[in-house]
């Protein structure tokens, strides 16, 4: 069972719809009450986390780009089965599936970092991070084999 | 003969001023040391050797190819040129910004450009092979 987060940074480890199972309010609560309870500058970074209208966007406006990096994850599991690296040679061949696994891994890695690396960040850095993901990250193997 | 000394008032005018260095070597909390961050970032080059060995055997090996099956001048150099670029700028972009962060952000960083550097190359691989029919 998932626990609210102890503090905003743990906001890359939320899932969508934690709104929806009654998570949202303790959240809220913690990030109004943390500024109060010291004066270390880890204060003032929950100060500045978004809070209300805003946060409740700023996490909305991420959805979308969640189930896109998740179509994309599978889709790289699929395509990656259609195409062939021709390494005749052990080494080769396990560097090529090292390539392979890192390529679907390579949704949920960029998404992560664009969620954890934008923590402070404007809203439009973090969906152009998140948008410029999906534009390196598409997975041609697999669209090249449904289009052909 | 030796030099004069300097008065104390000079002194302290060329003594550094404590709060201006401190601000200068402050990083944020959780930054990690500077030998753990040069290690990160030699092993994700290392990591990253991989792709860009990748991309300069399809430098050499698909022109041949293209000329052998007698459609030279259809080889697809952009997308040779772009799987070399890919993952040193992957790499520099990911080196720019784990800058100033802890260390799972940088991994997290890595991590993702070594992903996007596989998955480029992997998507130009399965474009060549559709261009080449």
């Amino acid at each position: 069972m998932a626990t609210a987060p102890e503090d905003p940074d743990d906001e890359a480890l939320r899932w969508a719809g934690d709104e929806e199972r009654g998570l949202e309010p303790a959240f809220r609560e913690q990030e109004r009450a943390a500024p109060t309870a010291s004066g270390d500058p880890a204060s003032a970074a929950v100060v500045a986390a978004p809070a209300g209208r805003a946060g409740t966007l700023r996490r909305l406006a991420v959805v979308p780009f969640l189930l896109a990096y998740l179509a994309i994850a599978i889709g790289w599991g699929i395509g990656v089965q259609r195409i062939a690296s021709g390494a005749t040679d052990p080494i080769g061949a396990g560097l090529w599936q090292f390539g392979e696994f890192f390529a679907i891994i390579a949704a949920p890695l960029w998404f992560a970092a664009a969620i954890v690396g934008t923590r402070r960040a404007p809203l439009l850095a973090r969906l152009g991070w998140l948008l410029l993901g999906v534009a390196v990250l598409l997975p041609w193997p697999f669209l090249l084999a449904v289009t052909a | 003969m030796s030099a004069p000394e300097p008065e104390e008032s000079e002194i302290e005018e060329l003594e550094p001023e404590g709060p201006e260095i401190e601000e200068l070597e402050a990083t944020p909390p959780g930054t990690p040391p500077l030998w753990a961050s040069i290690v990160a970032a030699i092993v994700f080059a290392l990591f990253l050797v991989h792709p860009m060995f990748l991309a300069i055997s399809d430098l050499v090996a698909l022109p041949e190819l293209y000329g052998i099956l007698g459609i030279a001048d259809r080889t697809p150099w952009w997308l040779l040129v772009t799987g070399i670029a890919v993952p040193p700028v992957a790499y520099v972009v990911a080196l720019l910004l784990a800058r100033r962060r802890p260390m799972p952000t940088r991994v997290l960083l890595f991590g993702a450009a070594l992903g996007a550097a596989y998955a480029v190359q992997l998507s130009l691989v399965a474009i060549a092979g559709v261009l080449l029919g």
